[in-house]
């Protein structure tokens, strides 16, 4: 320092205007020198204080703009010749961007390199600029509202180097960066370093008119038109070339690639622009084809169970907007195409065996509807648990399975009746082998079919038949597995849906306190005590399915009729204005039969003992018609074939038929088996099962549940009109299928017909100005 | 802010001379560079590793065109925030303060003249 030292003399303000522009040419010399002392990094010759002091006095002496305008001048000569000497040589060969001639892109490495050390000279040269001219920044370029000296050297280097107007130093520099991101994109290695100071260096110099960085201005744009070429060919060539979980994983591994190298060396705000690309190019385009691909596609993921691609693929299609779509729709259609070919089976399963249903088999109906209910319940199971393992239990998703189930399971006109049968099934015989656990979460997963299907009353209507039969026949496993299940049903219908349920259970529970009652009151009669123990249920007509006006009809045997006379004096002087319908159809009897080689007990229904006893007045060998049983015994004759059938066609034949054969016909004779053998000594007869309905019954059902219909649809259509007064048709319609949906879908003409039926009642009247719009009638 | 007065008054580990006035009114002062560089953005550059003059461990600095009384008010103010000059006797000293305060950006003790 010393040796710069001269005598300057002592600085004082200037006197005469000479003195001062001498001094003023003296320290912007020794300023000038300095600032290229300090480009060629010799800055350790060079004295802070005086160099400060020197532009300290050259603002003060106002010769801020000189001294401004004397350093962009310096600076811009200097990095003129920065481009000439280092950043032009280091261009890459022609054609660098061609991989041909430049396979690694070791030209274009070289250039970033060469580049980095420039930007990083040119900074180090600025801060040390900014220190000496700090009183300049201060005084001057705030007042003249000028870029601080720093700023103004950022600006230099954009224009003389980045976007050198000389040299194409630009087009150098982008089309490098783009090669060396390319080169990473095929998985060379690149000096990630480099690109990154180039990056950083386009992020910190910013373009005069947009006030954007130049990596925004310049850059990021040729980026990510790039990218959307690169990543649109490669979508290409990757769906030829891959099956769908293959194509998932390279997608899933570009997308986390990208964002390394976001991270790495790009811009955040280049993320989300990065992402949306590759997301368009290699999942928006190819969706469906990565869907329907075969053998590897959505369809056989689900079908194999595989769990992790699935997940992989919600994943990564749930990254754009119709990604998530395109799936729901595929695996509800795929679940549709399931439910219907399990649809299918079942049909074409009852009329193939249909035959046997009718000879005696009485247990296939109801393995059917089980079979039925327990594939669909798979099912349910097997995407249950892809809902849970792959898709993150996403609602839409279940919501979109749930209508797939709901189609497919109302596409069968008999599911209400299969799952009534299947849980008939479960609460019959269900603790054989299964824990009462078990049992109730099958019921549970039962329950979440029921509540897909659409006609809740003709379900109601089955399950009151099978309930009356578990009870009457006392074939029900246990009271309180049926009232749970009944709880089930009353939690997802509510309290409407089970009174009559729940009716059926109270006339049990009073029917066996009226049977103690008798026996006291038998045993204090000083009547004749009946030959028989006579067991009645009383039910209530209203809570249970027997239809009253076809009460059959059957000729009982003297005794029986006796001792049900005895019960109804009983019955009916304990509560009067009651009336009684024997349904000889639902009873059993206990007889004993006497055969040649023992006595067995025999448990039969009522109508087989009618059978029975008429062989009693027989001779050995002496044979009774068909003809000749149903007129004597007045059962019905569907009723008359199938008990028929049970004893001379099941497992035990206590009746031989002439000629042989399963089916029961006119002109058949029957004889009793003397010659009958069992192993047991107490036999039971099997009674005709619940199974699933014959086409006639079938029918008579449907024109129940039709006539049921009709009577709510009225009472709702009353009951909603009650409340308004006046209602305009559209809305009444919208109203009652509203309060009606939840037992099953009633279809707007059926409403309107009972409309029309409700005026003609005069209930309703049609409004004199307007005729879609409908007053009450009190 | 007591501490650092004790400092300036009576310290040992001085680590910066500094030399101002011109001849013959030359006086060789002793600073810290860390309180130097927390209160002056002037000295943070003037001591920073690009700009620092060293002899051994010692930072060495000339300030010839400020006084070493001007010179000694910087450092009192550096110190301790105050200043001895009365305002109404040295009138003068205050202006040169003023300037000194100024050439070294300690805006906020030149605020505190104009005050």
């Amino acid at each position: 320092m010393s040796s710069r030292k001269q005598p300057k003399g002592k600085i004082r303000p200037p006197k005469k205007p000479n003195s001062a522009d001498a001094q003023f040419n003296d320290n912007w010399d020794r300023l000038a020198q300095a600032i290229r002392e300090i480009h060629k990094k010799n800055a350790s010759i060079l004295s802070f204080e005086e160099l400060y002091r020197n532009a300290y006095n050259m603002v003060l002496h106002k010769n801020g703009d000189k001294l401004y305008n004397g350093v962009r001048e310096v600076i811009t000569q200097h990095l003129e010749e920065v481009a000439v000497s280092q950043v032009v040589p280091a261009f890459p060969l022609s054609g660098a961007s061609s991989s041909q001639t430049n396979p690694n892109g070791a030209g274009g490495a070289n250039f970033l390199k060469v580049l980095k050390t420039v930007w990083e000279d040119h900074t180090t040269c600025m801060l040390m600029i900014r220190d000496i001219l700090m009183y300049m920044d201060r005084v001057y370029a705030k007042t003249a509202n000028v870029p601080l000296v720093y700023d103004l050297g950022l600006d230099l280097f954009r224009d003389t180097i980045v976007r050198s107007q000389n040299y194409p130093i630009q087009n150098h520099l982008l089309e490098v960066l783009l090669q060396q991101i390319k080169l990473e994109r095929e998985n060379e290695i690149i000096d990630r370093t480099n690109v990154k100071a180039s990056i950083d260096m386009l992020l910190e110099l910013t373009d005069a008119s947009t006030k954007d960085t130049v990596y925004a201005t310049d850059f990021e744009n040729k980026f990510l038109e790039t990218s959307s070429e690169y990543y649109r060919v490669e979508g290409q060539m990757l769906v030829g070339e891959y099956d769908a979980p293959e194509y998932m994983k390279k997608v899933d591994k570009r997308l986390n690639e990208e964002e390394q190298r976001v991270r790495h060396y790009l811009s955040q705000t280049t993320e989300p622009k990065i992402r949306n690309i590759v997301e368009e190019e290699l999942i928006s385009k190819h969706l469906k084809t990565v869907i329907e691909m075969e053998n590897s596609g959505l369809i056989p993921m689900l079908r194999n169970e595989k769990m992790d691609d699935l997940g992989r693929m919600y994943k990564l299609f749930g990254r754009v907007v119709k990604g998530h779509d395109e799936m729901k729709s595929a695996i509800s259609d795929y679940i549709r195409e399931l439910g219907k070919a399990i649809n299918e089976t079942v049909t074409s399963n009852t009329t193939a065996e249909g035959g046997n249903a009718a000879s005696g088999d009485k247990q296939t109906g109801a393995t059917v509807a089980v079979r039925w209910v327990q594939e669909v319940l798979d099912l349910k199971d097997k995407f249950d648990k892809v809902q849970n393992l792959a898709l993150s239990n996403d609602k839409a998703f279940q919501t979109s399975f749930n209508e797939a189930f709901e189609y497919f399971i109302n596409k069968n006109s008999k599911s209400p009746e299969f799952i009534s049968l299947f849980i008939d099934d479960n609460l019959k015989k269900g603790l054989k082998g299964k824990t009462e656990e078990e049992v109730d979460s099958v019921l549970d997963k039962t329950i979440t079919l029921f509540r897909f299907i659409g006609e809740k009353d003709v379900f109601e209507r089955y399950y009151k038949q099978h309930l009356a039969k578990r009870l009457l026949l006392g074939r029900s496993v246990s009271d309180d597995a049926e009232r749970g299940m009944i709880g089930k049903l009353k939690v997802e219908c509510g309290y409407q849906f089970t009174t009559k349920l729940e009716g059926m259970f109270n006339d049990m529970r009073i029917s066996s306190d009226t049977m103690t009652d008798f026996k006291e009151y038998l045993d204090k009669s000083v009547l004749e005590k009946p030959k028989l123990d006579l067991s009645v249920t009383v039910l209530t007509s209203t809570f249970w399915p027997m239809n009253l006006s076809a009460s059959p009809r059957c000729n009982l045997p003297p005794e029986l009729t006796k001792a049900c006379g005895t019960f109804q004096n009983f019955y009916l002087g304990r509560h009067s204005g009651r009336r009684l319908t024997w349904q000889s159809n639902m009873g059993t009897a206990d007889i004993r039969g006497s055969f040649k080689a023992r006595k067995h007990e025999l448990n039969v229904s009522t109508y087989q003992m009618v059978i029975l006893l008429m062989f009693n007045d027989k001779q050995d060998g002496e044979s009774l018609s068909y003809e000749q049983i149903k007129g004597e015994s007045d059962i019905p004759e569907a009723d008359l074939k199938r008990n028929l059938q049970s004893l001379a066609c099941a497992k035990y034949k206590i009746l031989v038929k002439e000629p042989k054969g399963k089916e029961i016909n006119p002109g058949d004779q029957f004889n009793f088996n003397n010659d009958f053998t069992a192993p047991l000594q107490r036999i039971k007869i099997q009674t005709v099962a619940s199974k699933v309905e014959s086409e006639g019954e079938r029918k008579e059902t449907r024109e129940k549940v039709e006539e049921a219909r009709k009577h709510q649809t009225e009472a709702a259509i009353v009951r909603i009109m009650k409340d308004r007064k006046t209602m305009e048709h559209n809305l009444l319609i919208a109203e009652v299928v509203k309060q009606l949906q939840s037992r099953f879908m009633p279809n707007p003409a059926l409403i309107k017909k009972r409309i029309e039926a409700l005026i003609e009642r005069e209930y309703l009247e049609r409004a004199t100005g307007d005729r879609r719009v409908y007053n009450y009638l009190a | 802010l007591k501490d650092i007065r004790q400092l300036f008054e009576d310290a040992d580990d001085y680590n910066v001379t500094i030399q101002v006035g011109e001849e013959p009114n030359i006086e060789v002062l002793n600073a810290h560079s860390v309180i130097l560089r927390a209160r002056s953005s002037y000295f943070r550059s003037a001591l920073s590793s690009k700009w620092a003059k060293k002899k051994g461990d010692t930072f060495t600095y000339k300030k010839p065109n400020i006084s070493p009384k001007i010179f000694k008010e910087i450092l009192r103010y550096i110190y301790t925030g105050t200043i001895s000059l009365n305002d109404k006797a040295e009138q003068g000293e205050l202006l040169k303060l003023l300037v000194a305060a100024d050439e070294l950006e300690l805006e906020e003790l030149v605020e505190h003249i104009q005050e």
